[in-house]
């Protein structure tokens, strides 16, 4: 059993028990001055106005009141060689590449001349590049720095590193940390084919492009010279994070078919999001159970309808994954749980949309409970759970979900931020279904509680009881 | 918001008029703080060096900024995230060379703590980080959420996932 206490200790116990080298805050603060010399030397180096002049220069005035650099993009402004000269003057560094959508005001050219300046800092510090399998860092070149400044206020840099011969260019794109003033790398989806990763470092041929209501992203890539194969996707910045792109399509051939092709990207068959078509969706029936659309390749391959493969298989994973969230605007999702008495059936947590900030900085929306029937596409909505407010006790989370049999659920549902919990039997729809053993039952004094009271059924140590005396052992889900 | 430090807010007053009051406060914040928020990281990273490294790194930066950083109701929240974005970035060179493999925790402890840590390390990180700024750090959820500038629910769900998952991987340990 697992308590605060015991986490707290073993935590404590390993920073006991490590050594640091000791500290020297003299030595930081040379550095920490040494850097700033640095910095308000360009700063007052004639830089900044050199900048604004070229900006002016090639500035196209809108009628709405924004400016476009039109040609600035392929044009270098000011090479940066006073930079260099610092700790490391073997990354030589051009700056190239700065337009911008927004309005041109003073802010807006401050900000990107502080993210060029932050650029050149840390490409001192090495910080920017990849350097590539093995490879040394100090052979990497930064050859290109596109500083982008959207209308949505957010300013990226987007670099392009050289790291030696035989290593692929990679690219990286950075936002300005407000509170640290430093850069932070932006994850990327990335897309294999089968299972979307976050990186950092991008290859291929990667363009930021930004309008008035969106900043997006597009990334080429050929996986060899051939052009026979490779992906090409597009993202959108997340406006909610607001803190990297989200993968919004991907186009494809994945398998090299070993030929010469004359297929442009434009051809290559749609990934991601697997193809649905809406007009499938037949409407909720009388007993609740709606048709899913689900993709032809999901679907021609059977794919999801193997209970065997639903929680180790990443094609199955996809297909489920992309076919039950294809019109929901779900922000998590869970696999609870799998049945198969000769149809599969799935047993589905999601925490569906938002609907607004109800203060204290964190959006409350609802999560719900479905079941998803894999042998005939169909879902059913089980039970919603709607999060009123995070500081009451009826702020609710479904902890543990999983069948008892093909139509009754078992839930163990947590409050006081996952301090207390009761557990329900629930048919199909929803409804309670009678467990005179049930030693756990939904208190019947919930509505009154409080976050200032701490009465709780039973604490958090108990959870492990539970787990062992109502739900199947940890063994018996991990080998569905 | 209260202050897991312990220390006072400075005073930007007595930053702006009193330079060398800066030093001696800085100097007294990283006294204070540079172990501890180092011990945090390694927990989280399982790497004592990088760690002391990253967290150094974010003094760096505090100390540059100190006017500023210094009267922020926790000025180790903003080092950490610093330091933890420094540290992320080293490990994402490194997993090119180490195929991305968060180094062993190299340390000798009791067995059953062992045993829990081993749990953690096997956390996604995000969640190890939320365990180990509440848990060891002892930081309120506000602190966590504005330190990572993430949302709180965000820091609720992540602890409470960790948590799970931490009690399946040792049920199964006891078990086997």
């Amino acid at each position: 059993m697992t308590s605060e206490e015991e986490l707290t200790a073993a935590l404590h116990s390993f920073r006991d028990t490590v050594e640091f080298p000791a500290g020297d805050p003299a030595r930081l603060a040379k550095r920490g001055r040494r850097r700033q010399r640095a910095k308000s030397a360009t700063i007052t180096g004639g830089l900044a106005v050199g900048l604004v002049v070229v900006g002016i220069g090639v500035a196209l005035n809108r009628t709405d009141g924004t400016t476009v650099i039109a040609a600035a993009s392929s044009v270098p402004i000011t090479t940066m060689a006073e930079l260099d000269d610092r700790e490391n003057p073997g990354l030589a560094s051009t700056v190239v590449g700065e337009r911008s959508a927004a309005p041109l005001s003073e802010t807006t050219t401050l900000n990107a001349l502080d993210m060029r300046q932050l650029v050149a800092d840390q490409v001192v510090a090495g910080d920017l590049c990849n350097s590539g399998d093995g490879g040394d860092p100090s052979d990497v070149t930064i050859e290109q720095v596109q500083v982008l400044a959207s209308p949505q206020g957010v300013t990226i840099a987007n670099v392009t590193c050289a790291p030696g011969a035989y290593q692929p260019t990679s690219v990286a794109l950075f936002v300005v940390d407000e509170e640290s003033e430093g850069l932070l790398p932006v994850p990327v989806d990335w897309f294999d084919g089968e299972q979307i990763s976050s990186e950092t470092f991008l290859y291929g041929l990667v363009d930021l492009n930004e309008d008035a209501d969106q900043l997006s992203l597009s990334v080429y890539v050929r996986y060899r010279g051939a052009g026979d194969c490779g992906m090409a996707m597009t993202h959108l910045w997340d406006p909610d994070e607001n803190s990297g792109f989200v993968l919004e399509t991907a186009h494809g051939v994945i398998e090299c078919p070993d030929e010469i092709s004359p297929t442009t990207a434009t051809d290559w068959p749609q990934l991601y999001p697997p193809v649905v078509d809406p007009s499938n969706d037949a409407p909720t029936g009388a007993d609740g159970w709606t048709n899913l659309a689900v993709s032809p390749a999901c679907d021609a391959e059977g794919l999801a309808r193997r209970a065997d493969d639903v929680r180790s298989n990443p094609k199955v994973m996809a297909c489920i994954e992309s076919t039950l969230l294809a019109n929901v605007d779900a922000s998590q999702f869970w696999i609870e749980d799998v049945i198969d008495d000769g149809k599969t059936t799935l047993v589905v947590w999601r925490a569906a949309k938002f609907d607004g900030d109800f203060g204290l900085g964190t959006p409350w929306g609802h999560e719900e409970i479905h079941v998803t029937e894999l042998t005939t596409w169909t879902d059913k909505l089980v039970r919603r759970l709607d999060w009123e407010d995070p500081v009451e006790a009826d702020w609710m989370y479904a902890y543990r979900i999983e069948f008892v049999d093909s139509t009754t659920l078992q839930t163990m549902i947590g409050w006081h931020q996952g301090e207390c919990y009761w557990v329900d039997r629930l048919d199909l729809d929803g409804n309670l279904v009678d467990d005179p053993g049930n030693p756990y039952p939904r208190p019947a004094t919930l509505d009154e509680l409080s976050a200032d009271e701490s009465l709780c059924v039973f604490g958090i140590d108990d959870e492990a009881t539970i787990l062992a005396d109502r739900f199947r052992s940890p063994e018996a889900l991990s080998s569905l | 918001m209260s202050d897991p430090s312990g220390s006072q807010p400075l005073s930007t007053t007595n930053l702006e008029t009193h330079p060398l009051d800066a030093v001696s406060s800085f100097e007294r914040f990283y006294r204070e703080e540079r172990d501890r928020l180092a011990g945090g990281l390694a927990a989280s990273l399982g790497d004592a060096s990088l760690a002391a490294e990253a967290v150094d790194e974010g003094m760096v930066r505090a100390y540059q900024r100190w006017a500023k950083v210094g009267t922020y109701d926790n000025p180790g929240g903003w080092v950490y995230r610093v330091a933890r974005n420094w540290a992320i970035s080293r490990l994402r060179r490194r997993r090119f060379v180490s195929d991305g493999a968060v180094p062993e925790l190299a340390v000798s402890m009791p067995p059953a703590h062992r045993e829990l840590l081993a749990g953690l390390r096997n956390l996604p990180e995000p969640q190890r980080q939320v365990v180990v700024l509440k848990y060891l750090l002892g930081w309120s959820q506000d602190d966590i959420a504005r330190a990572l500038k993430i949302r709180q629910g965000t820091v609720k769900s992540r602890l409470s996932r960790a948590l799970k998952q931490l009690r399946i991987d040792l049920k199964e340990e006891d078990v086997r």
